[in-house]
């Protein structure tokens, strides 16, 4: 199953199904052949991915798959877009990091929910196809998590003082 | 766990879960409060709450969409305790 916001050009399921063990890596595959077949499998949350596709210059539509479909392939490469645009989930690698340096309860209570909201609704308004309002709830959803973790400073520091 | 007593805000967020049996999102009791609650605060709030026990997160497995599931946040019975003793006392929970 798969989200689409574009429906200007043909596309089917792939004839393989689920991608396997010993099949391409489907980032790479991706890579590889950006315009005839995007192959997608279950990759982790810090992978997960939204593919945006515009065609020449002009900003298009942007279409968002859930990081578990596999079944994407543009039927007629001629009529595919001429460039894709392969995009980390905002906040990803800040993820990485704050998952690296704070303890996991302090980062499950209060910085994994943050970005979660950061996700929830900056994918709502890419698929509204809000992209500039998508960019600014990224931009602001940085900022939240900024201040969830001075706030976070300074309970520690009045747990230490008083 | 640090000061068990929960503040007006605590409170706030507390009585918001009471009125939600099925729970709610963070962002919902931020749209709930009327402008009390802010996005940067509201999960420093229900980290301290879940860290004393007075709520309970449980996330989907899966989001519908790329990212990360949302939790969604339920009181638990020491939480609704400590909201039932809280205005017996007449503490005020912030909430008009």
């Amino acid at each position: 199953m798969w989200d689409d916001m574009d429906n200007s050009y043909p596309y089917e399921e792939g004839p393989h199904g689920t991608l396997g063990p010993g099949e391409p890596d489907p980032l790479m595959f991706g890579r590889q052949v950006p315009h005839a077949v995007i192959w997608y499998t279950e990759l982790n949350r810090m992978q997960s991915l939204a593919v945006q596709i515009s065609t020449g210059r002009r900003p298009g539509p942007v279409t968002v798959f859930r990081a578990s479909d596999v079944k994407i392939a543009v039927s007629d490469p001629s009529a595919a877009p001429e460039r894709s645009r392969i995009v980390r989930a905002p906040g990803s690698r800040l993820m990485g990091w704050l998952r690296f340096l704070l303890s996991p309860g302090w980062y499950r209570l209060r910085i994994a929910p943050t970005i979660a909201d950061m996700h929830e609704e900056y994918y709502q308004e890419l698929k509204t196809g809000h992209t500039c309002h998508a960019r600014w709830i990224a931009i602001r959803g940085h900022l939240l998590v900024v201040k969830v973790l001075a706030k976070g400073v300074v309970e520690a520091l009045k747990d230490l003082i008083f | 766990v640090g000061n068990p007593f929960a503040s007006a805000k605590e409170l706030l967020v507390l009585s918001l879960l009471r009125d939600e049996p099925q729970g709610m999102y963070g962002l919902e009791m931020v749209n709930a409060s009327d402008g009390r609650l802010a996005r940067g605060t509201v999960y420093v709030l229900l980290g301290r709450l879940e860290d004393k026990g007075y709520v309970h997160s449980r996330a989907a497995k899966k989001a519908d969409h790329p990212g990360l599931p949302r939790p969604r946040y339920t009181l638990t019975a020491p939480g609704r305790r400590i909201l039932e003793a809280a205005q017996m006392l007449g503490v005020s929970t912030a909430r008009a």
